[in-house]
């Protein structure tokens, strides 16, 4: 293996920043595949876990500003497990649980 | 760790034959190379698994721009070199690989569409940069060039604002047997490939080789499922 130097500058951006960056750059671009009406569809999954685990997922989908759900989503494909494209973006504001804490 | 983004918004100009030959080189000389198909159509993930014939490296297929985000920002963290190749046409995905990329290959083939379109990209790509806040270098690269005709001087002239890449590639069938066979060109192609990953390496859109090779893995390619 060649042993290489680096010449980048700065850390590569989060994944959610390089989506609002391009959103930003190009607004009007078309996602580069046709999303089907089967592949929006949703359902949901329902999970119990102990109350002291889904308050720090709270806690750091606030820290993040983003939502449990995406955190979930993100956990997922790191894992390589195929997560659809809608459910690693940020869509509703983030509510409800460790919404309301300071 | 680097990310080359290979785009343009013109469909045609050469951009999947500029990614295999670059991850072809890099893998040959024991690069720790990823290759991204941010392509529908698939052409480089399809060539790497069905085709290619040399040393390893692994490639992935995904057009959805947030898997694209979540991938380019995972494997960044495994390779020394990320290629990513693009559709030709404006969309999000071509738009977050730029996002994420060190540096941006523009291929152009003689051709007023094309030259339109390549500073169309390279316009692009600096709106991505300012947005980003940081520089992100872009290079038009001249591809299937005959030297000897008045359009190739032509466009090459038309084109002479943009940032432009002295080496270029000639209009040679040995490109288009290598998306059949496989295998890495040679004799002229070799050397003008040759002669494209130096002067990339050149400007550090690719990084500078330290010659500490200890071997060269034997054919693995790696790719995962395609995009919806």
């Amino acid at each position: 293996m060649k042993g290489l130097k680096s010449t980048r500058q700065a850390p590569a951006a989060s994944p959610n920043e390089m989506l609002r960056i391009a959103g930003a750059a190009a607004p009007q671009q078309p996602s580069a595949i046709a999303r089907t009406n089967g592949a929006e569809k949703s359902a949901m999954l329902s999970v119990r876990l102990t109350e002291a685990t889904l308050d720090a997922l709270a806690d750091y989908a606030l820290q993040q500003g983003t939502t449990q759900r995406r955190v979930i989503a993100e956990a997922l494909a790191f894992r390589g497990i195929e997560v659809a494209g809608r459910d690693l973006e940020d869509r509703p504001p983030p509510r409800r649980r460790g919404s309301n804490r300071s | 760790m680097m990310i080359l983004t290979i785009a343009s918004s013109k469909g045609g100009p050469g951009k999947t034959t500029m990614a295999e030959l670059i991850v072809c080189s890099l893998a040959s000389e024991g690069v720790n190379v990823i290759a991204l198909d941010a392509d529908p159509t698939g052409g480089l993930s399809r060539w790497a698994t069905r085709l290619y014939e040399g040393p390893t490296f692994a490639c992935h297929h995904e057009a959805d721009e947030a898997r694209l985000a979540h991938l380019i920002h995972r494997v960044a963290q495994e390779a020394d070199v990320v290629v990513v190749d693009t559709a030709g046409f404006g969309n999000r995905a071509a738009t977050v690989a730029m996002t994420a990329a060190d540096a941006v290959l523009i291929p152009m083939v003689p051709g007023e569409g094309d030259v339109t379109e390549a500073a169309r990209t390279v316009e692009l790509v600096a709106g991505v940069a300012s947005a980003a806040r940081r520089e992100i270098p872009s290079r038009v690269v001249l591809n299937r060039v005959r030297s000897s005709t008045a359009l190739s001087r032509h466009a090459a002239a038309e084109a002479g604002p943009l940032p432009k890449l002295e080496a270029g590639l000639s209009d040679l069938v040995a490109y288009g047997e290598m998306g059949f066979s496989g295998r890495m060109p040679t004799g002229k192609a070799g050397a003008e490939a040759a002669a494209l990953i130096a002067e990339l390496r050149t400007i550090g859109f690719l990084p500078a080789a330290v010659d500490n090779t200890t071997s060269v893995k034997t054919k693995y390619v790696k790719t995962t499922r395609l995009g919806r």
